[in-house]
This record gives structure tokens, C-alpha cells and sequence, in this order.
């Protein structure tokens, strides 16, 4: 039996895990499951202490792993987690280049990492060797990374594709719902069920951020508030890297809450000074500085 | 097929039933000589009627008049009233055994037929016998009318069923009397049907049927088609067909197993229900004559069946009583999702009913071919997201099924579902967007699908779960016997339980907290975590609930609608005709689902339960709106509200003096208390209310209510205590007039007043008591006068010891009311008298301004911002639609390029799309081509200056942006906002742009602020709204022309307040330029409301610069708009002293009665004809010499720039 339907051992870590509920995700016993299933619970757990950054969890948890060069690829993703820098790291570049596991975790943390040091089409290679594997999560990256070089057309192709293999799996519903919430008309609303759902069921900040993000994308002013009220109530460290301030700035923006808006984007910079909002507001205020500037 | 068991009697065996057409009764006639009057709803026996001698088989009621009619073995026929319960007279004539009696449908007829072999016809309101029908020539059990035609059908042990022709009788009763007959009515006479051999034309057989072996018991015609059923002791039943000329048998139904006694069609299905000595009860396919269903009793054989004339009801009669039931639920499958109703119509097909625009869809699906014939959709669950349904289809036991199936995406009329999967299980829902649950009580088994009707999970349940129904995503309700558990199916794990029996129906309130139990008489209200809140019983079915948008149940019985709090305080909202299903009740609109599978609206009025759910929340505004807005007057409310414990709302419910006035004491109120006491001026009332007032300290009223009740000594203490010395004196004196001599001393008592009592004293003739008085307070020398004049001596009068003289004690308050009690005015008194400002519910009106009168304020709120403004024709002027083209086309040729520019990757993405299909600077503002846009803007309208505009383009930019966090690690991807959120073609990608729907809002701000006079900011505001119309996309030319009445409207009013501005800013001798600016002002294209504003001004201004004339025409002006009123007054007085003197003293540059424009910088008149520039934004007006400049009223378009004018659709 598939170990991920929703029957298996692992289907509620990995639901945790993707819905955003890293906490709980971490709250798992290793001893609990049974043997062959271990490996990639740890994975969860790992990864959800490294985006929680419990990173000396990490490194006692890497000590653990079997596999050397899974053990050896958290390894390397840690340091580079915790540079918290966008520089390539040689030892890791090397690491990828020379390594021969198909494992699916090495080639995901692989691919973010390439990605996030600006090789997205390295990145890609990358997930094209594991894709023959079809792992879902590698299929969810290489859409994400599809959309975030604006190729929605392919993205869309891509999923097409992943929905023959997988219709009801919580990677697949997401990486979906990414798609459906850009591609637009009556997706909004697939997705939009989607996440309403699933902000119930699972309740997590990622969730409710994605269900603000489809409430502000249908129009709907007074369900937005809603679950930015919901937002507070959530006791959760927020590990969404500003994501969380920069779709409320657009809410008050569109509620015409300007003094809200300067509030939330000094926040934002002192969270997260790179974070997409606020490399483009700033670029927007150069511009338009310019632009006073050669017409008067 | 269900047969669903409504009621059952007890007694003796039945032999005959007849419903009432309308009231929920049935009249039963024994095999032992009684007939019975049943209400089979609430189950009561209303009466019995005993007059026959023997058994009693025929009864029917008649379908207009409070009569019934009954045929007994005793030969009779009995007419009774059932307004007095008795029988009205009885008819004779037949020879044996009565087997049936029944009413014509609109003659005055009844028919009945014998033993005797006769079938007769009688005028009940002559009360003669006007026809006997022979033919039969055996026993004739069964005789009835055709319901439209002038036929007769009848059934004999004769073995034929006869139809009869009685068009003749018709006529011969109906016909014209003491009339010479016409010609053609001679000849139509002729026409009519033939003799039989007795000569007899009223009534001949038309067809005789052969074709029963045995005796035939029944004979029934179809309520529309041309058909006949009959059933007969060979134990069959058979169809008939006729037309006009013949006769003939079209099909036998086999089944029964013994006589078949009863037959009868189903009033609206192409049903045929039969009944039989074999003790069953079965139901055929009128089309294909095959047996449906058969429900059989363990001891009782059956007489006889009746069905409802207009409900789907019969009635049985057998050995041991009558049963009543229905064939089916009639509840209409349904299902809500937020604004939408998902039904299954009366023809098996689903529609969908929108709430919000009140509409249906066509039907758009057709279930038909679901699950066998003749069973019924029993629930049906709807799942938005895949846009489809999820049916069962059965009656709860083995023969259920479930279908899923996707609902068509257009509504083109009921098609086949394309796409079926099917199980099978009594029951299943939608618990989440892909998953449903399936529930077989067979096998007990609860199964988790996915929409692929792949099982992923089962759960076994126990034997006690009778239904399953939805909770929340992934939980269900199990309905057992005697509890319902909330059940999550994921974990397989009970998460509470609450002890309810028999629950059927369930509905959940809106925002999931709450959620009602519907069994057959009671309704429990839980919590989400099934706590219990609170219970009700009722004594009639309940059918329905759903909960009102507040919070309210509303719940419908089999006749009324209701409602009930969650603290149980319940009423009736509405009587119903028609039982009806609630799918949903929003403010006063109940949408109800009908028997028929219709949607029916009933408006209710909530004010009663809103009223009583705000007084038990305590939330005292909405009372109080209530109050103020409806008229909620009765017995109940007021009665509710001293039970609740509010008398001071009470209060204001009540008329009757007496009530008030107990009102008013139980809430304190002695004002009120006062007034009605007056009225009633009864000495009770009078008491009762001194008694509270004195509780309550109020001196005053005291008073008055001792005064009416002449209570002197109560009320000389009450002068006492307040220290009223003067009125004390008043007292005594009044003592005096009225000859009370104890009440003197009293009052002298508490006066201190010892000469006044030494004088009474004396009076009466108690000398040693006056002299003894006069001795001890140190009147020597009045006690000798006193003994003196008295035969008392001083040595007979032992003096007391005395210590030092009391003093009077000192009243500690001596004025006003004594508060005792504080009585504060309820939160109700006191607004409603109207103290508490804030609590109004008028908005407070802000008029500070000392020259802007506050009687503009009033005027304004009725009018719309833009008038019917000539100028508006010819502002649209310099819109040419091929100017839209020759820009637009050049816009797309520079698409790549501005994308390069704005730094995005095209490809396909969002941005892309927007900047190959914006044509309106918002549109790049969005997309992030600052460039672009400020281009062509700089092209559109000339603006030059663009800081003004920085937080406008910002907002643009923001408003559209959203980050949605996908794989850790990665970033988030950027997604957007589009302005048609239900379009799918990329070619109509457009960014979401704000402000459009607030421009309206804001520009009431703005005239809020003219009117208080806050004149700086209004001109703020509006030159905002001009930014915001600047830099926005909108639609279609609807939005786009109201964006140009709107810069308008803001143009005039920026003008006009600047140059008022201008001049309150000039120095005080610049009285010529005042009064020019003045005049200026009342030129600006303001609404009349304001535009009086200005004319004041100018008005005042000029009378009191002596400039006459022109103030003369400004009043003039000022009185077209106001006509009455103090201000019109004034304006009067000046105009008419001005006329007095109608010259001006200071020249000015205006001419009231030319046509200029006035230039918005220099403020000059810009006379028709003579030479000007504009600037494109709002086209205002300015002096040639002003090219180049800014323009002072947008701060951002240059003056006289070449420009092609604003676009702003999208």
C-alpha cells in the first residue's frame, strides 16, 4: 500500500509538513513508525526544524541518517541555511556534480539551493534527472521554478501531466492551487476551496496567508479581514520570511489604510529587508523619483 | 417506495373513509353502526356519530359545504352537518344494504348504491330521489360520479363495470323553466341519448364492461384521461380505456392474493394503489402495469382505500381500524452553498436557485434514470469545488444507492448526466472537496471515497446508526436511536455525543457554532461541541429549520413557522397553507422549498424575534432601533417584556392608564406615574403613588398626593421634616379654619409655636395644661392671666422637673426633593427622551461654519452630487473616439519595449499581460511601467508635475500584489490581482485598480467639509479624488462618463472655494475686489444647496458695501433656491431695501446676466468669445496669458499643453 495515502503511517506528518505545520511535524516520534518508513520521516522532521531553524536539532538529527550522502546533503543545506547568504558554497556545487544517489531529498534540497544562488536552470537539470523517479516533490519544484521564470505555460503543461499520476496527494493540491491561483477565472476558485478547506482541517499561517492571498484575489474585502483576525489568533512563530506583512500591506493598501501600510512595510524591512515586496517598492520609489525628476 | 405511516385508529373493523378537502380530518364508518370524525394530524378523535342502525359502509364529504353524507346496512342514507353535529335529515328509498354514498363535484347530487340492485341519484337540497338507475342485475357495490364529465362509473357482483351517460338528467334539471322553449333547444333535446326500455332518457348505460370473472368490487375513473380501474373478487385489477364511442380493456395487474376490494389512481402520479382481503396494500405502474411495491399488514384484511382529493395522502380502512400514510417523503432534496440552492425538482431534475437576485436556473440535469422507478432522491450534498453533486436515492433500506455526478457548466436544460458513479449505500455527503462518505446500514459500514468511488477507507459502525450527515470537513454526524455523534472520519475518533432521540434532520448555523436536532416533535439546539442549549417540544410535526443571518432558528411545523433563541423564548412568525421546507432565511425573506419542488419566498417579519433576541443580549441599541422604527405593539410584547423584566420598555408599548401606570411604578418613573395617576384618580393610585414617592424622596409629589387625599397630619410632618416652616404655618391655620383643635396642637407641636397652643388649650378649656405650658416655657405672666381667668390655682398644678428647652431640631435639608432612592432614567428613558447624544441614531451634523448656515446642511441630503449641468454636454466635447484609437494602437507597438522597461521576463506572465492589454496609464502604473505611464500621462493630460501624484502610484502599484509562500526556501511566488475576477482570456487581463468604488463616498466628504467650513481640506479632498480619477481604469464609458461628472463636480468646487479662499485672505480695504470675488463664487457650479452658501455671501457682502443693485440680485437668486425660512426672510428684507435704492456704489468687473467662465488663476471673468486656454485634465478655463503654469486647481497639468484627454477605460 502507498505509504502516503491517507491510510499510510506517513500520511499526517507529510500533510503537516506540506500545510505548513512544522510544530506539529517535529512533534513526531521516530520510534512510533515502522522501520522502512524512518528515513523519510526524519527527512520531515529535519526539514521542518531547519525552516523553524532549530539548526542544532539539525545537526544532532544528521548524525542519525544512514545514507551518507543524504546525511552529507543536509549537511552542506545547513551551512548554507545558515550563512544566510545567496553565495554559491564550492563544497556543495561539488557535492551535486559528483553525487550519484537518486535519493529524492538531495535532489530537493539540491535544486533550492542551486535555485536560490541564481542557477535556476541548473536547478532544473537537476530535477529533470529525478523526475524519471516521479517524485511529487521534485514535480511541485520544478513548477514553482517554472512559474517563478513567468513560464506559466509551461507550469501549466507540467501540472497537467503531474495530475495523471497523482490527483489527491497534498503536494499535488498545492502545487495546483499555485498554479490555479495564477492562472486565474474559475481556477480562483478551485484553489480557493482548496485552501479554505484545508485552512480548517490544518490550520497553519502558510494556509491562512494563501486563503488572504485568494480572498484578495476574488475581491473580497470583508473575508480578507477576517482572516487577518484569524492570523492573529494563530500562536505560531512566523517563519514565512515577511510573506505574512507583505499580503497585508495589499489588503490595507486596497482598504485605503495608508498609515497601516507604512507600519507594516517598517516591520517588513526590519524582518526581511530582501523580501520581494520591498526590493520592488523600492526600485518602484527610485523610479518614480526619476521620473518627477525629468519632467519638471 | 416508501410508505410512510401517518396516523392509525384502533377500533372495530372499518368499512369506509373520506378525507375532508381541506381540514386535516377523516370521517371513518364502522362495521358496528359508528361513524368517526378523526383530526389525523393531531391524532384526536373530535366525534362520534351514532344513528345508524347496523353497519356503516358508504361516507363521503362533500367538497364545498360543512356537510358529509353516509349509506348504512340499514337502507338510509343520513345527510349530516358538521357546523352542528348533527344529522340534517335522511334519505329513503332503496331496498337493501347501502354499499356506497358520494357527493356530485358541483350539482347538488349524491349517488349511492344498493343491494337492491339500484344505483340512485338524489337532490340533497330538495332532499328527492331524482333518478334510479337499473341495469345490474346483481349487487351494486360501487357507484361514483365522473369528476368533470357527466358520467357515471359503477361495479357489480354482476361481473360487468357499467358506465353511465347522465347528460339527460343534467339537462332535465338544469334546464330553463316557464320559458318557451327555442327551436334549438328542441332540437338539442332530440339530440340527447337514447330511451332504454322503460323510456328512461335520464340515465342510460353507455358501456357495459365485461371481462372480471367474479364479482367486481371497485370501479374508479382516472381524475384526467379517458380510463377506467376496476378490481374484482378473480383478484385482478384492470385498466379501461374509452373514447367517445366505445370502450375497451387495455391491461390486468396479478398480484393479489385474494379479493381485491378497493382501487383507486393515484391523484397526480401515474400510480394505482389497490387493497385486498389478502392483507396488502400494492402499488402499480399505471404505464406499465407492473406491480411497484406491496406493504402488508400481519392481521388485518382491508376494506377499502381513499385517497386525499388534493395531498399525496390515502387512507386505508381494515379489520382493526383505518391507517392514513403517504407514498414517499415530499421533502425536496436540497443543498445550500453560500448564496445557492441546489434542489431536485417534483420531475427529478436539479435546479439551482440563486438567493441574492431571487432567480432560478432551468433545469440542468436530469437524475430520471437513477436507481429504480419510483424511488425517490432523498438528500442530495453539493461540492463546490468540482462543481458537482453527490444524490441518494432510495428509502433507507436495501434497495439505496449514491451517484455522484458533475453538474453541466452551462444551463442548457435538463441533460443526462455524462459522467456517473454509483454505489451502493442509504446514504452519503460531501465531508471535504475530495473526499465523501458512504454509509450502508447493511453492512454497517462507513466508507471514505474519493471521487473517483475508490474506497480509502472504511469504518465499521454499530448497529444503532440510523442516518449520517455532514458536520464539517472531514467529520460527520452519526444519527443513532438515542444520541448523535459528532464523528471524525479521519482519525476514527467519537468527538462528543449528546443523548437526543430519533434525530432526522440536522442543520448547522452559519458560522458553524451552533447546530439544531430536528426529530418529529422536538428541536434541540447544541453547540459545535454538541452541549446542549436548549430543547423544545411541539405537539405538531416539525419539518424543517435553518438559521436567520442573526442567529435566529426558524423552524417550520406542518402548518406554521416559527422561531426560537438559544435561551428557548419561541413563537409563530406565519401560518402556513402548505407545508413548506426552510432551505434559508436572510433578513425578511424565507426561502422555503414546496411539496411541489418549488422555491417558494415567504416574507416574514423578523422585528419580533430580532426585538426579543436584542433584549436578551442585552443589546440595548437595536432594542432601541427597534423601538424607534417599528410598531411593535400587543399583548405578547408587552407581556415579554415585564416578564423579562424591562417595565421602562414596557412603557412604551402601553396606552391604558391603568397599565401604564403600574408600569411606570415598577420602573420608577414618577413622571409618568403622575400623569396616568391623574388620570385615574382613584385614592388606590393616589396611595400607591405617594408611597413611591416617598421611597423615592420626592418631596413634591408627596405633597401633591397628600393634598389630593386631604391627608393632613402626613402632610404637616412632611412640612416638618423639609423644614417648610411657612407652609407649616399654613397648616395650622388651615387646622384652625377646619375646627381640628388636635391637629392645631400638633401642628403648634411641631411649630414650636407655645402661645398657639396655650391659646387652644385655653379654648378647650384645659386651663392647667395652657397655664402649666405657658409656666414651664417661661410665660409668667400669660399663666397668671390664665389662672386668673380660670378657677384653676397654681398649687393644684404640680410643675414637672424640666431640664434645659428642647430645641427644635433642624431639618437637614430643608428645600427640594429628599433622594432616598435614586432613581436613575434607564439606558431607554434616557434615550429615548432624547438626552444621550451619542446614542441617536441620526448622525450628528457638523455645522460649525458661522457664515455657511446650517440650513444647507438639511438640503443636501437628498440630492444627488451632479446636476443636470449644461456644462457636462460640452465638456464631452473633446473626447473623439478616433482620438482613442490613434493612441491605443501606438501604446501596442511600444508593449515590449515598456516590458524591458518595467524589468520582467515576458514570457506568460501576469505583468505581460497587463501591458499588452492596458490602454490606460493606470493599467502600467500596475503593471510597473512607471515610465510608460507618466509618458502618457505627460501626452494625455499635460501633467508635468508628477510628486503629487507619488502616493497614488504607489497605491496603484501595491494594490495588485500578493506573495504567496510556496516551497520553503524558494521565495514566494508572486501573484496578482485582476479586475474581472471570473474572466479566462488572457487577452482581457486586467490589473485590479482601487478607488473607483470610494470616489462617490469621498466626494460626500468633501462636501461635509464645505459645509462646516473647513475649507483648506475640502479642497484637499477633492484634488484627491481628481488624482484618483487620474490614474484609473474602469470598464466600460457608463464608469467612464460618471469619472468625468465626477472631476467635474470636484473642478467647480476646488474653483469656487479658492477664489472664497482669495477673498477672505484679501486686506479689509480691498472692498472692490471682495465684493468681485463674492460675485465670482456664486458662479462656481455648485449644487443649489451650497450654491446658497455663495449667494450669502455675496448678498451680505454687497448690501453692507452699499452696493444695492447687485445685492438686489443676489437675494433674487438666493430666493429661487430657498423660499422660506428665517434666511429667506432676510434675504427678503435686503432685497426689498435694496431695491429701494437699486444702485451700487462700487463698479465691478461682473455682469450678472452674461455668460462667463471664470479663470481659475487670476479669477477674472473670461467673457464668451474672447480668448482662452485650458488644461486637459479637468478642462478649466484661464486667461491666455496664464500658458505654461501650472494649473492651480489639479497642481500637476501645465496649462495649455498640447494633450488628447483623459482615457481611462481599462
Amino acid at each position: 500500500m502507498d505509504p502516503f495515502s491517507d491510510s499510510g503511517e506517513l500520511y499526517q506528518i507529510r500533510k503537516q509538513f506540506f500545510s505548513g505545520q512544522y510544530l506539529k511535524a517535529t512533534d513526531h516520534q521516530l520510534d512510533s513508525f515502522s522501520e522502512p518508513a524512518v528515513p523519510k520521516v526524519r527527512e520531515y522532521i529535519l526539514r521542518s526544524h531547519l525552516i523553524l531553524g532549530n539548526y542544532e536539532e539539525v545537526e544532532t538529527g544528521i548524525q542519525n541518517i544512514e545514507d551518507t550522502d543524504v546525511s552529507k546533503s543536509f549537511e552542506l543545506y545547513t551551512l548554507f541555511v545558515k550563512s544566510n547568504e545567496k553565495e554559491p558554497i564550492e563544497e556543495f556545487d561539488d557535492f551535486l556534480t559528483n553525487v550519484t544517489s537518486d535519493s529524492e531529498v538531495i535532489t530537493v534540497l539540491g535544486s533550492i539551493y542551486l535555485a536560490r544562488t541564481g542557477r535556476i536552470d541548473e536547478a532544473l537539470k537537476l530535477l529533470e534527472k529525478n523526475s524519471a523517479n516521479n517524485s511529487m516533490e521534485c514535480i511541485s519544484i520544478q513548477i514553482q521554478l517554472r512559474i517563478l521564470t513567468n513560464r506559466l505555460d509551461l507550469a501549466l503543461k507540467d501540472i497537467s501531466n503531474f495530475s495523471k499520476i497523482a490527483q489527491d496527494d497534498i503536494v499535488f493540491n498545492l502545487t495546483e492551487s499555485w498554479v490555479n491561483l495564477l492562472k486565474g477565472g474559475s481556477a480562483y476558485q478551485s484553489s480557493f476551496y482548496f485552501y479554505e478547506e484545508i485552512s480548517q482541517s490544518n490550520t497553519s499561517l502558510k494556509n491562512l496567508i494563501c486563503l488572504l492571498i485568494l480572498n484578495l484575489q476574488l475581491h473580497h474585502l470583508p473575508e480578507s479581514a477576517e482572516v487577518i483576525e484569524q492570523l492573529k489568533t494563530i500562536n505560531e512563530a512566523d517563519v514565512t520570511n515577511g510573506d505574512l506583512l507583505a499580503n497585508q500591506i495589499t489588503y490595507y493598501v486596497l482598504n485605503g489604510e495608508f498609515e497601516k501600510v507604512d507600519e507594516l512595510r517598517e516591520e517588513l524591512i526590519t524582518q526581511n529587508s530582501e523580501h520581494p515586496y520591498i526590493v520592488d517598492y523600492n526600485e518602484k520609489v527610485a523610479l518614480f523619483d526619476d521620473i518627477v525628476a525629468k519632467y519638471h | 417506495m416508501k410508505l410512510l405511516t401517518k396516523f392509525e385508529s384502533k377500533s372495530s373493523k372499518a368499512k369506509g373513509v373520506a378525507f375532508h378537502p381541506k381540514r386535516p380530518w377523516i370521517l371513518v364508518t364502522l362495521y358496528s353502526s359508528t361513524i368517526q370524525l378523526w383530526d389525523y394530524r393531531m391524532g384526536t378523535l373530535i366525534d362520534r356519530f351514532e344513528e345508524h342502525d347496523g353497519p356503516v359502509r358508504g361516507i363521503d364529504f362533500h367538497p364545498t359545504q360543512p356537510i358529509f353524507v353516509s349509506g348504512g346496512d340499514d337502507y338510509t342514507i343520513k345527510v349530516w352537518s358538521l357546523q352542528t353535529r348533527k344529522c340534517m335529515f335522511t334519505l329513503t328509498g332503496h331496498l337493501d344494504y347501502i354499499r356506497t354514498v358520494f357527493f356530485h363535484h358541483d350539482l347538488p347530487w349524491i349517488i349511492s348504491c344498493s343491494d337492491d340492485q339500484t344505483i340512485r341519484i338524489w337532490n340533497w337540497q330538495n332532499r328527492q330521489e331524482i333518478a334510479c338507475l337499473t341495469g345490474h342485475n346483481h349487487y351494486v357495490f360501487c357507484a361514483k360520479f365522473h369528476p368533470t364529465e357527466d358520467l357515471i362509473v359503477s361495479a357489480s357482483l354482476d361481473q360487468t363495470v357499467r358506465v353511465w351517460d347522465i347528460s339527460g338528467l343534467r339537462k332535465k334539471h338544469s334546464a330553463p323553466q316557464g320559458r318557451i322553449r327555442s327551436f334549438e333547444d328542441q332540437l338539442s333535446r332530440s339530440n340527447i341519448p337514447q330511451q332504454d326500455i322503460f323510456g328512461n332518457t335520464d340515465a342510460v348505460v353507455k358501456y357495459v364492461l365485461e371481462g372480471h370473472d367474479k364479482g367486481v368490487n371497485w370501479a374508479s375513473f382516472h381524475p384526467r384521461l379517458p380510463l377506467i380501474v376496476s378490481s374484482g373478487d378473480d383478484r385482478l385489477i384492470k385498466l379501461w380505456r374509452m373514447s367517445d364511442t366505445k370502450a375497451w380493456e387495455v391491461d390486468t395487474c396479478r398480484g393479489h392474493t385474494s379479493n381485491v376490494l378497493a382501487v383507486e389512481f393515484h391523484p397526480h402520479e401515474d400510480l394505482i394503489i389497490s387493497v385486498g382481503e389478502d392483507k396488502t396494500i400494492r402499488t402499480w405502474d399505471l404505464n406499465k402495469r407492473t406491480a411497484v411495491k406491496q406493504f402488508k399488514r400481519e392481521n388485518d384484511r382491508f376494506w377499502t382505500i381513499a385517497a386525499h382529493p388534493t395531498m399525496n395522502l390515502f387512507a386505508a380502512c381494515h379489520d382493526s381500524g383505518v391507517m392514513v400514510f403517504k407514498l414517499d417523503r415530499e421533502r425536496p432534496a436540497h443543498a445550500v452553498f453560500q448564496n445557492k440552492l441546489i434542489f431536485v425538482n417534483n420531475e427529478k431534475q436539479v435546479q439551482m436557485f440563486d438567493y441574492d437576485t431571487e432567480r432560478e436556473t432551468l433545469p440542468m440535469l436530469s437524475l430520471k434514470k437513477i436507481g429504480k422507478p419510483w424511488t425517490s432522491i432523498r438528500t442530495l450534498s453539493y461540492n463546490p469545488a468540482e462543481r458537482s453533486i453527490l444524490v441518494s436515492v432510495g428509502d433507507n433500506n436495501d434497495n439505496s444507492i449514491y451517484c455522484l455526478t458533475p453538474l453541466p457548466k452551462d444551463v442548457t436544460g435538463a441533460i443526462e448526466p455524462s459522467d456517473l458513479r454509483q454505489g451502493e449505500a442509504n446514504f452519503a455527503c460531501f465531508i471535504a472537496r475530495n473526499r465523501f462518505v458512504s454509509y450502508s446500514k447493511a453492512t454497517q459500514m462507513l466508507e471514505v471515497r474519493d471521487l473517483n468511488n475508490s474506497t480509502t477507507k472504511s469504518i465499521k459502525l454499530d448497529s444503532s446508526v440510523k442516518d449520517v450527515v455532514y458536520a464539517s470537513p472531514g467529520t460527520v454526524l452519526l444519527l443513532k436511536t438515542s444520541s448523535v455523534v459528532h464523528y471524525d472520519v479521519q482519525q476514527k475518533k467519537e468527538l462528543s455525543e449528546i443523548q437526543v432521540n430519533n434525530v432526522k434532520y440536522v442543520s448547522w448555523s452559519s458560522d458553524g457554532q451552533h447546530v439544531a436536532l430536528l426529530s418529529k416533535h422536538t428541536v434541540t439546539i447544541a453547540s459545535k461541541k454538541l452541549e446542549l442549549i436548549t430543547s423544545l417540544h411541539e405537539t405538531i410535526r416539525i419539518k424543517s429549520a435553518a438559521w436567520d443571518d442573526t442567529g435566529v432558528l426558524i423552524y417550520s411545523t406542518l402548518n406554521h413557522i416559527k422561531y426560537t433563541l438559544l435561551n428557548g423564548d419561541n413563537g409563530i412568525i406565519k401560518t402556513l397553507e402548505n407545508t413548506l421546507y426552510i432551505t434559508k432565511v436572510q433578513g425578511k425573506s424565507c426561502y422555503c422549498l414546496n411539496r411541489n419542488g418549488e422555491v417558494e419566498i415567504i416574507r416574514i417579519d423578523p422585528t419580533e424575534y430580532r426585538f426579543k433576541k436584542a433584549l436578551v443580549n442585552k443589546n440595548f441599541t437595536e432594542v432601541l432601533r427597534i423601538i424607534k422604527n417599528s410598531n411593535l405593539v400587543g399583548q405578547n410584547i408587552i407581556g415579554y417584556l415585564e416578564k423579562k423584566g424591562y417595565p421602562e420598555i414596557a412603557l412604551q408599548f402601553v396606552e391604558d392608564p391603568e397599565t401604564r401606570f403600574e408600569l411606570a411604578l415598577e420602573c420608577h418613573n414618577l413622571e409618568v406615574a403622575l400623569d396616568e395617576a391623574r388620570k385615574l384618580a382613584t385614592p388606590t393610585t393616589w396611595g400607591k403613588l405617594g408611597k413611591e414617592a416617598l421611597t423615592q424622596g420626592n418631596v413634591e409629589i408627596v405633597e401633591l398626593v397628600y393634598q389630593q387625599q386631604r391627608l393632613f397630619d402626613k402632610l404637616s410632618f412632611l412640612y416638618l421634616i423639609t423644614g417648610n416652616i411657612e407652609k407649616l404655618t399654613k397648616m395650622q391655620e388651615i387646622a384652625e379654619h377646619r375646627g381640628d383643635l388636635s391637629s392645631v396642637v400638633q401642628n403648634s407641636i411641631y411649630l414650636n409655636d407655645i402661645e398657639k397652643r396655650i391659646e387652644v388649650f385655653v379654648q378647650a378649656g384645659m386651663f392647667p395644661f395652657a397655664y402649666m405650658t405657658a409656666k414651664t416655657n417661661g410665660l409668667d405672666e400669660l399663666a397668671e392671666k390664665i389662672l386668673v381667668n380660670s378657677s384653676v390655682s397654681a398649687s393644684d398644678i404640680k410643675l414637672p422637673e424640666l431640664g434645659e428647652k428642647p430645641k427644635l431640631p433642624q431639618p437637614v435639608l430643608t428645600a427640594g426633593n429628599w433622594p432616598l432612592k435614586k432613581s436613575s432614567l434607564s439606558f431607554f428613558e434616557q434615550a429615548l427622551i432624547g438626552q444621550v447624544e451619542n446614542l441617536t441614531l441620526e448622525e450628528p451634523s457638523t455645522t460649525e461654519g458661522k457664515e455657511f448656515a446650517d440650513s444647507a446642511a438639511d438640503a443636501f441630503g437628498s440630492e444627488t452630487y451632479f446636476e443636470d449641468d449644461e456644462a457636462l454636454e460640452e465638456d464631452n466635447g473633446w473626447d473623439l473616439d478616433d482620438d482613442d484609437l490613434d493612441v491605443g494602437d501606438a501604446d501596442k507597438d511600444e508593449a515590449i519595449d515598456i516590458a524591458e522597461e518595467a524589468g520582467v521576463n515576458i514570457g506568460s506572465s501576469e505583468i505581460g499581460h497587463w501591458i499588452r492589454n492596458s490602454r490606460s496609464a493606470a493599467g502600467f502604473v500596475a503593471a510597473g511601467s512607471f515610465e510608460t505611464a507618466a509618458q502618457l500621462l505627460n501626452k494625455q493630460l499635460g501633467i508635468v508635475n508628477f510628486e503629487p501624484l507619488r502616493s497614488r502610484f504607489l497605491e496603484v502599484y501595491q494594490a495588485s500584489k500578493l506573495y504567496v509562500p510556496a516551497t520553503e526556501g524558494l521565495g514566494p511566488i508572486k501573484a496578482y490581482i485582476r479586475s474581472d475576477v471570473e474572466e479566462e482570456s488572457e487577452k482581457k487581463f486586467f490589473p485590479f485598480i482601487p478607488g473607483y468604488d470610494g470616489l462617490e463616498a469621498k466626494l460626500h466628504e468633501g462636501f461635509k467639509q464645505f459645509r462646516a467650513n473647513k475649507l483648506e481640506e475640502a479642497i484637499e479632498n477633492f484634488r484627491e479624488i481628481i488624482y484618483t480619477v487620474a490614474i484609473i481604469a474602469v470598464p466600460s464609458k457608463d464608469e467612464e462618463e460618471k469619472c468625468r461628472e465626477i472631476l467635474n463636480v470636484c473642478r467647480e468646487y476646488i474653483l469656487g472655494l479658492s477664489i472664497e479662499l482669495a477673498r477672505r485672505a484679501l486686506p479689509q480695504d480691498d472692498i472692490k475686489r471682495n465684493l468681485e470675488l463674492a460675485a465670482y463664487f456664486t458662479r462656481a457650479k455648485l449644487q443649489p444647496a451650497h450654491r446658497v452658501n455663495a449667494l450669502q455671501v455675496a448678498m451680505s457682502q454687497c448690501f453692507k458695501h452699499k452696493n444695492f443693485r447687485s445685492a438686489s440680485f443676489f437675494a433674487a437668486e438666493f430666493l429661487k433656491i430657498v423660499s422660506s425660512g428665517p434666511r429667506a426672510e432676510q434675504a427678503n428684507k435686503i432685497k426689498t431695501r435694496a431695491d429701494a435704492v437699486s444702485t451700487d456704489a462700487i463698479e465691478l468687473d461682473f455682469d450678472p446676466f452674461a455668460d462667463f467662465d471664470i479663470c481659475a488663476s487670476t479669477y477674472t471673468p473670461i467673457y464668451k468669445g474672447s480668448a482662452f486656454v485650458t488644461e486637459a485634465l479637468l478642462g478649466t478655463k484661464y486667461q491666455p496669458s496664464e500658458k505654461g503654469k501650472l494649473c492651480e486647481i489639479t497642481k500637476i497639468t501645465s496649462i495649455g499643453a498640447p494633450a488628447s484627454g483623459l482615457r481611462i477605460i481599462q
